[in-house]
């Protein structure tokens, strides 16, 4: 028995370069930013500490809490969405074009639909920003073509379009990464239950509501906690395509944060920001796991 | 004893796997060969074109150095710049943005070199307005200790397409009026009067360049360099006429539509195809202008009192160079006759070029109104510099103003940030 609990005590001295890293690069950086959050700083020179000020100023700022309310809805565009579109998307590539179309036209649509997650954001960006830039863009464009002037919008130039602009582009990228993670969790799947229920009469709809997508659980989960926290993270899409603008109209946290730390050089604000952005994300992921583990169990 | 063995093995094992860990992090000291890094921005205008045949006579002075040149943005250096200055990959010689929030901020944290002994020593002679974007006290520009040297202007004008006002009959305009007039006339001929990137830097230029078009260097003196009577920005008269007039050409139609969507690249390539008549833009377009445009072109000043435009980006020696006098000796290269004149025949603005040195058309055309400008004393410098992070916030309530038209709300936004960010007296 000893020996046992012996034996596996030195397995700890595996974990150390990772928790060294972890504590240097993440733990370190974090405990620092919790630090000059209470401070006032430009970045450079010593930081002069202010207590809480920092957080009573972010309490009555407003952008501060527009950039919040973004981030959720970025939560629709990068995680609701694309994980019902993927799910839906997922099951039709796996069901009815693998069976009829053969295994190379559904690697390929798969392939397809998982470029624009290996395409660099600053691509991206800039080839959105040419589709939807209002006079020459080829979206505008086609839209004047077929006839369709009024739904030719200002897509990024004005408030009430640029959100939606920069949500359909997001579904656009992490629907790539959902239907693959769903193809994977599909082709797991036990065959003999989807078969019997097809003998006793079910519709495809009826299978797939009843059979698949309880058992896809686990990938549902992974997916949704995964997107659920780049959505709430979401910076590179805002930087490269709108800088939060028009006005504060697409402004999130992380931008927000980087604004104060890089422009307005601010430092002390931006950590602050940047702080409670961190708890929130925490908060979730654990509720998120929290609700994970307890549908397993009941499972 | 087989245990141990095996815990003996097994620590060894994390041992070795930390320490190639870390070792791959030391690296050993570089062969003592003396290094010159220089940076800077661009890499295809009269600028980099005249410093860089300056830096290989550099080189040929001092062939024991290694030349090393790094090609920075003035995004990268605006928003972090001062953090690389800080760091030991600080270069020796920097081309740097001015201002309050850039080169101020940087001097005040000590980061960059006195430049005074160097400009006695090479007799530099700044005139007071030229010097004076590269001399802080106190983290703010204006006057004091020489932190950097600008060696070429640049500034904001109209770019116009001569065809277009030709076959209209429009003669370059001297007043606001005219120029309103002239644009009417445009719209009414069916032509786009005025190219506008409203969802790029060219909103904020040309608020301000309507803005100062009613100002003067009282007010200047104020805006920028916080001397004198405190200007507050949500209601001040000439930001908010700029304002106004904005909004009333953008509803008047003389903004192409959906200006607020634009971005400066597609402005710009509209111009050159000759698709509208006019483009407020900075000088740093000439040397494009010049290759892509599809016809003749001309420059004017905005009509009115002031024109945005100032001595260019600096030339600092961070405190942490290596070389600095080396460096020295390349700014004083820069400052030479020799290389004032090549710049402006490259199509540069030379602040100190011999007129009758400039054969080239092209430079004449930019450098005659920009000539002008300085003269009448009327550079009005640029919008974002008073305060840190002011640009973003120009920006966006920019771009806001011209999709909504809501002055109040620009006033508002733009107005608090510039009166919070002010030094406190």
């Amino acid at each position: 028995m000893s020996k046992k609990i012996n034996q596996s005590g030195t397995y700890y001295w595996y974990a150390l370069p990772g928790v060294a890293a972890f504590l240097t690069l993440v733990g370190g950086s974090f405990a620092y930013n919790i630090y000059l959050s209470f401070n006032n700083w430009q970045g450079i020179g010593k930081p002069e500490w202010i207590g809480l000020k920092n957080y009573q100023d972010l309490i009555h700022d407003h952008t501060f809490w527009i950039s919040f309310l973004h981030a959720f809805e970025f939560i629709f565009a990068m995680s609701i969405a694309p994980t019902f579109l993927g799910l839906l998307v997922a099951a039709l590539i796996y069901d009815f074009i693998a069976t009829y179309f053969g295994n190379a036209i559904s690697t390929f649509l798969r392939i397809s639909l998982y470029v624009p997650q290996i395409i660099a954001l600053p691509v991206v960006g800039i080839l959105w920003s040419w589709m939807l830039s209002p006079n020459v863009g080829v979206i505008n464009t086609i839209l004047r073509k077929i006839g369709l002037s009024s739904l030719a919008l200002n897509w990024l130039g004005q408030s009430s379009t640029a959100m939606l602009s920069l949500s359909v582009m997001m579904i656009w990228i992490q629907i790539g990464y959902t239907v693959v993670i769903f193809v994977s969790g599909l082709s797991r799947l036990d065959p003999y239950l989807d078969e019997a229920a097809q003998l006793d009469g079910a519709t495809w709809f009826q299978r797939f509501r009843i059979i698949t997508i309880p058992q896809l659980y686990p990938e549902l989960s992974v997916v949704l906690l995964t997107t659920t926290v780049a959505a709430l993270k979401v910076f590179g899409p805002v930087y490269v395509m709108t800088g939060g603008g028009p006005g504060d109209a697409t402004q999130v946290p992380a931008f927000f944060s980087y604004f104060h730390f890089f422009s307005t050089l601010r430092v002390g604000y931006g950590a602050a920001v940047a702080t409670v952005l961190a708890l929130i994300l925490t908060v979730l992921a654990i509720g998120l796991l929290r609700l994970q583990r307890r549908v397993g169990a009941t499972r | 004893m087989k245990l141990i063995n095996k815990k003996v093995v097994r620590v060894l094992a994390v041992a070795v796997v930390a320490g190639l860990a870390t070792s791959s992090t030391i690296t050993s000291a570089p062969a003592a060969q003396k290094v010159f890094n220089v940076w800077w921005y661009s890499k295809d205008n009269a600028m980099p074109q005249t410093w860089n045949v300056a830096l290989k006579e550099l080189q040929k002075n001092h062939p024991d150095v290694k030349v090393v040149f790094q090609q920075k943005t003035f995004e990268v250096m605006n928003n972090t710049g001062a953090q690389l200055l800080n760091s030991n990959s600080a270069p020796d010689l920097t081309e740097y943005n001015k201002g309050n929030g850039t080169a101020g901020l940087a001097s005040k944290g000590g980061l960059l070199t006195d430049l005074t002994p160097y400009s006695n020593k090479y007799h530099w002679n700044l005139p007071s307005s030229i010097a004076l974007y590269g001399q802080y006290t106190n983290g703010l520009m204006g006057s004091g200790k020489l932190y950097g040297v600008p060696t070429y202007g640049e500034y904001v004008s109209v770019f116009y397409n001569k065809d277009i006002f030709a076959k209209n009959g429009i003669a370059i305009p001297t007043t606001m009026d005219a120029m309103e007039a002239a644009m009417a006339k445009l719209k009414a001929a069916g032509v786009v009067p005025m190219e506008m990137a409203g969802g790029d830097y060219q909103t904020v230029h040309n608020v301000y360049a309507l803005a100062v078009s009613k100002a003067n260097q009282t007010w200047i003196n104020s805006f920028q360099l916080f001397k004198g009577t405190a200007i507050d920005a949500t209601t001040d008269a000439n930001i908010k006429w700029a304002a106004d007039t904005l909004v009333k050409w953008n509803k008047a139609g003389y903004f192409e539509p959906n200006a607020s969507g634009v971005k400066a690249d597609d402005a710009v390539a509209e111009f050159q195809a000759g698709k509208a008549a006019m483009m407020i833009g900075g000088s740093w377009l000439d040397s494009g202008m010049e290759t892509k445009a599809t016809f003749a072109y001309g420059k004017f000043l905005v009509p009115g009192s002031l024109t945005v435009g100032s001595g260019g980006n600096l030339f600092v020696i961070p405190s942490k160079s290596k070389n600095k006098d080396l460096a020295a000796e390349f700014i004083n290269l820069l400052l030479s006759k020799k290389y004032q004149n090549y710049l402006a025949n490259a199509g540069g603005l030379a602040l100190f070029a011999d007129p009758e040195a400039v054969a080239n058309p092209a430079a004449q055309r930019t450098g005659i109104p920009f000539g002008v400008a300085v003269k009448k004393n009327a550079l009005a410098m640029y919008p974002d510099w008073p305060v840190p992070g002011y640009y973003p916030i120009l920006l966006s309530a920019g771009t806001k103003l011209l999709s909504d038209g809501d002055v109040a709300n620009y006033m508002q936004t733009t107005g608090a940030f510039y009166n919070s960010g002010r030094p406190k007296a």
